[in-house]
């Protein structure tokens, strides 16, 4: 059939028209997604079977790719970032299942994990590695997924305050404090401090923020400070209060007292920390 | 004339339809009240999981140059990862080799030659093109840290290499010989 009411002309915009969305749609195509792992950091409580929730895997890019997957072991340093350590002392506590796979486009895969059933707390790290397809496999990119596991009705520990100590950043006030945690099983930070005008007893109180630290490491927590209202001068009290938390995670009990001597609303001066 | 009780009869009827009506409209509001008084509700719950999405990487193998020349800084072009995540996140830098040195290469059978030659200096890396410059190490170091939510646009983190050969680094004999080094990024949201 002759389409004589189209003219040459329209059918030439019409194929400009057609490539540049087909280009279009290839270009945003790859750019709408790449490989998403979810959860990307798994906190669970595992059975006497050693089971634990499945980690998915799921390729929103256009192409095909191969996964390889391992594990390590992981801490994490004072500021949090996190350390992976060599799986080789621990071999046989893992299971990842599977261990190497191909994600075509749109795929989703789940990856089940299992550990030796085991009375202690475990942090493995859970790794994917992207491999090229080629004449050679090459590691493109690896995603760490860290996994807190704690055993059914493990004791709640309680983490430690072992260094607090206040700087002047601008108008703001910083309180810096070292958790450590010498148990078997990760805590959290947590609780309050408080600021308190000795001679009128007016306090500020922020929260201190909930950051994990895994046994045997410590962790800084920096909490800035910064009052709208005016300042008066005099003594402050610095108090830091915790509380239980909510989750399995055990309560900081810490109390400290600073002295704090500000000298004008404008620009609080620090001058006396013991 | 119609007679009386006709009259009566359909004064009758008529006040019986004028009940009837009356009933039915009480039962038709009493209904209406009664269904709007049956309510329900519905508590809708939900959390959202934490995610992380690599979109892009830099290509597995990089020539930063072939004919390097001493005293001469290489650096590469811009390299990209770009990642997507609802919580806070970090990438990591590591090399395979100890103090980030480049090591003599065998390209046809894939693996380093044991008594090979090395690079009198280490491959740097910077997130910028004028540095400062950072050597790599097989320790993982942070290239990126305490990164927070990047939205669905994503965020890219780009980074450069470079490379200043020495007048003690020897060019390497054979076709299949090149001096390596392999990187590894790891993304993740650490603890």
């Amino acid at each position: 059939m002759r389409l004589s009411f189209i003219s040459k002309k329209d059918w030439l915009i019409c194929f400009i028209a057609l490539i540049i969305v087909l280009f279009n749609t290839s270009v945003f195509g790859e750019e709408s997604g790449g490989v998403l792992i979810v959860p990307a950091r798994l906190e669970a409580i595992f059975n006497y079977d050693g089971s634990i929730p499945s980690l998915y895997v799921i390729n929103n890019s256009n192409s095909k790719i191969d996964l390889e997957v391992s594990y390590g072991w992981g801490t994490h340093d004072l500021y949090g970032q996190p350390r992976y350590l060599d799986s080789s002392n621990h071999q046989a506590l893992i299971i990842v299942y599977p261990s190497s796979f191909t994600l075509n486009s749109k795929e989703i895969m789940e990856v089940k994990v299992s550990v030796n059933p085991s009375d202690q707390p475990m942090y493995p790290v859970i790794f994917f590695d992207f491999i090229s397809q080629g004449d050679m496999a090459r590691k493109a990119v690896r995603i760490a997924v860290p996994l807190l596991l704690t055993p059914s009705g493990f004791p709640e520990g309680e983490g430690v305050i072992t260094h607090c100590w206040l700087e002047r950043k601008g108008k703001s006030l910083i309180v810096n404090l070292i958790f450590a945690n010498p148990n078997m099983a990760h805590v959290r930070s947590g609780g309050k401090v408080m600021i308190v005008h000795k001679e009128s007893g007016i306090s500020f109180d922020i929260d201190i923020p909930k950051q994990i630290i895994l046994p045997g490491a410590q962790r800084l927590v920096s909490i800035e400070w910064y009052s709208e209202e005016s300042i008066r001068p005099g003594i402050y009290l610095l108090e830091i209060v915790g509380f239980p938390v909510q989750t399995v995670m055990p309560k900081f009990i810490v109390d400290v007292f600073h002295k704090i001597h500000i000298y004008s609303s404008a620009a609080p001066k620090l001058i006396d920390v013991k | 004339m119609k007679p009386k009780s006709v009259k009566i009869r359909r004064s009758v009827v008529k006040q019986m339809y004028q009940l009837i009506f009356l009933v039915l409209l009480l039962l038709s509001i009493n209904t209406s009240y009664s269904i709007a008084q049956v309510s329900h509700t519905t508590d809708v719950y939900m959390n959202i999981a934490e995610v992380i999405e690599v979109l892009q990487w830099p290509t597995e193998i990089y020539t930063l140059s072939d004919g390097a020349i001493p005293g001469v800084p290489i650096v590469s072009q811009i390299l990209t990862i770009k990642v997507r995540s609802n919580t806070i996140w970090g990438i990591t830098i590591a090399s395979d080799q100890d103090n980030g040195f480049l090591r003599e290469y065998d390209n046809t059978g894939a693996f380093y030659i044991g008594d090979g030659k090395t690079t009198t200096s280490p491959l740097e890396w910077s997130v910028s093109p004028v540095g400062p410059w950072l050597s790599l190490s097989s320790t993982p170091t942070a290239l990126i840290t305490g990164e927070g939510p990047t939205g669905d646009t994503g965020k890219e983190i780009s980074f450069y290499f470079r490379f200043t050969p020495s007048f003690d680094d020897e060019k390497l004999s054979g076709e299949s010989r090149t001096y390596k080094v392999s990187i590894t990024y790891t993304v993740g949201v650490g603890y």
